[in-house]
Parts: C-alpha cells; structure tokens; sequence
C-alpha cells in the first residue's frame, strides 16, 4: 500500500518513502552535527517516530 | 484534518507514547506543519509541563487559535511559517508529523538545515513518517499491506 503512495509522490510530487539507513543518510548529509538517535515503530501504528539531536 | 488522524493506524496516541515526552520537563515543542494542531492540542492534554508553538501557512492556521480548548489555551499557539525559512522559535523539540515524504531528499535536507540557525546542543529533532520495514523483518502480511 505505502509503495503504491511511493510511486504516486514519486510521480507527483517527487517525494518518497524512506527506510531506516535512508533517514540516518538524511540527518547526516543535512549536517554532521545532527547525531542520529534511532526510530521507534510503535505497534499498530503507520507512522515511526525517527529522532535525531543537534550536537552543536 | 480528521482524515488523517482517525483512520487506523494514524491516532495520536502512538505520538503521545512513541516519545517520552514527559522526560522533556519544562519545554517547547514546535510542531512544523501541524496544520491546526491536532497532535500538539492531543499532546498538550496529555503532558502539562510543555508548550507548543504550531507552525503552518497562516491560510491553514487562520483562526485555529480560537478553536483550542481553554484548558490548554495558553500552552499552545499558532504562527504562520514557510518550512524553508530560517527557524526563528528556540525549543527543546521539533517536530515534523507526515512532511517529510511529500519532499526529495534535496528538500528534505533543505528542510534540516532552515532549524540549524535555531538549535542549541541537545535539542531534539522528530520526525514521524513512514520508516519502510527491512525485507522479511516484518509480518509477511503487513509487509505485503506496505508494499
């Protein structure tokens, strides 16, 4: 279901859905003073919780 | 709005225990393209130590502040805010609810960096979006419902 939305942001709106080493990338290529913290899958839920803190 | 938080699998009780908000204490938490406040109005109810300040385009926030329950009125408020823009709001937290999948990477790193003139060591960042489960590390039919 989440890559039929995948292919429609793709599409649409060139967004994406990403998996755990996509996020870390993310934080880390935004800055290396982010320090990626991990992601939470709560059970029955749709959406993670992906945390990051600043170091400064 | 409702539409995205009533459906199953969306409720914000999974934000209200997917984070130990409690743990934050005293702090601000900013709630970056929370649209009219559905989860920072649910997070606020729950915790009563923290504030929430709202951000979004003021057409969606327009009048949102007279919808807020008394009960938690002067701990959360709206401000109208590009999610491109310099972040102007110091806090403990910010959080991003179901923005970043709408954005490429190239974006989406825009997006991190417009916080950084605001961040001081230690604050959080947290973004609640769809992590895509390792191949065959989930149940065969929930893998097959994501992809």
């Amino acid at each position: 279901m989440i890559r039929t939305f995948d292919l429609g942001m793709i599409a649409i709106l060139n967004g994406r859905e990403r998996d755990l080493d996509e996020w870390k990338s993310l934080f880390e290529r935004a800055d290396p003073r982010f320090s990626f913290e991990g992601v939470t899958q709560l059970e029955g839920s749709n959406l993670a919780m992906i945390t990051a803190s600043w170091m400064g | 709005m409702n539409v995205f938080t009533s459906r199953k699998g969306f409720e914000p009780s999974h934000v209200i225990n997917g984070f130990d908000w409690q743990g934050l204490g005293n702090a601000t938490v900013v709630d970056i393209g929370g649209s009219r406040g559905h989860i920072s109005l649910a997070l606020a109810a729950q915790f009563e130590s923290l504030k929430f300040v709202v951000q979004d385009f003021a057409a969606t926030i327009e009048g949102a502040q007279n919808e807020v329950p008394d009960s938690v009125a002067n701990r959360v408020s709206f401000m109208a805010y590009d999610i491109f823009s310099e972040q102007k709001v110091a806090a403990e937290v910010y959080y991003y609810r179901w923005i970043f999948h709408n954005w490429s990477d190239k974006y989406s790193i825009k997006i991190l960096r417009s916080l950084i003139p605001a961040l001081k060591p230690g604050v959080r960042i947290i973004i609640n979006d769809v992590c895509m489960p390792e191949p065959g590390t989930t149940a065969a039919w929930r893998e097959k419902e994501l992809r």
